[in-house]
């Protein structure tokens, strides 16, 4: 492992603990009131996590576009390694997502699944990046599986800014919260700073992440050539 | 949803998070450590047929 990736690793680890301490132990439980009765919702700490690795998802989906993109104008192998691994780690936090957002759904609107429009988005965006695996493994020829990489990358992460306004636009009814607008935050305090360190050190995870998958697919790329060396001599 | 119903959800996902990082990381250094290990075999073979030529 690279140091720079384990010094990621390590203050991104730091955060979150940190991050989950602020949650439990300082963040207030959001209140609402049901009949006439106040109600503490305990089930709204999956924000503090649920949130950080939405946007982290988001991000690298998006990063794997731009990286594709690059390939594309540049043609250099780096670039196509740059997105997969982007690709990648962006599918694994996307499957985090699902899993906090299918547990939250049932906690907080008694279902497992609801045809929201963030949920639906996201889901396409989930079966669109699985394509993109699937892709992969049928390609055997390496600049074929690069260029076509790189062109469903850009396309898939099209559906990412779709997703994050999905939630946004009144028109389609979202049940999402508006938790952040052009105003400011609508949560206490101590809330926003304990969201804002578990998404903080989530990223910073993320991109250790990141890194260590770029170091495992620069590796097999190595081991592949040595072994045709190998051939050849 | 209150804290005697809701617990169960939010470790769930507190656990489902970790659980699913922690494989992911396990999977990739075992990978990686497989890798530099065949490297090393292949490096070391490479040169013996290089030092015989």
């Amino acid at each position: 492992m690279r140091k720079s990736s384990l010094v990621l690793a390590s203050i991104g680890m730091l955060l979150l603990l940190i991050g989950v301490y602020f949650a439990f132990f300082i963040a207030p439980e959001s209140v609402v009131e049901v009949e006439g009765k106040q109600i503490a919702l305990f089930s709204q700490k999956i924000f503090y996590f649920h949130v950080p690795v939405s946007e982290t998802s988001l991000l690298f989906f998006i990063l794997g576009g731009i990286f594709g993109g690059l390939y594309l104008s540049k043609r250099e192998r780096f670039y196509e390694q740059l997105s997969y691994a982007a690709v990648e780690v962006g599918f694994v936090f996307g499957l985090l997502v699902m899993v906090t957002g299918v547990l939250w759904t049932r906690a907080d609107w008694s279902v497992w699944w609801d045809w929201e429009p963030r949920l639906t988005t996201y889901l396409v965006l989930m079966l669109t990046y699985a394509g993109y695996f699937v892709l992969r493994s049928s390609i055997q020829e390496a600049s074929t599986k690069a260029r076509f990489s790189a062109v469903f990358s850009i396309i898939a992460a099209v559906n990412a800014p779709l997703t994050f306004f999905a939630g946004r636009l009144d028109v389609l009814k979202p049940a999402h919260p508006k938790l952040f607008t052009l105003q400011g935050a609508a949560m206490a305090d101590p809330m926003l700073l304990a969201f804002l360190i578990s998404m903080f050190g989530m990223t910073l995870f993320a991109f250790s992440l990141f890194l260590m998958r770029l170091d495992l697919l620069r590796a097999n790329e190595e081991l592949d050539y040595l072994k045709e060396q190998v051939e050849v001599v | 949803m209150e804290f005697k119903n809701a617990w169960p959800f939010v470790v769930g996902a507190y656990m489902g998070i970790w659980t699913v990082l922690f494989i992911y990381v396990v999977v990739m250094q075992s990978k990686l450590s497989g890798i530099k290990k065949e490297l090393a075999l292949l490096g070391k073979a490479l040169e013996r047929r290089i030092g015989a030529k």
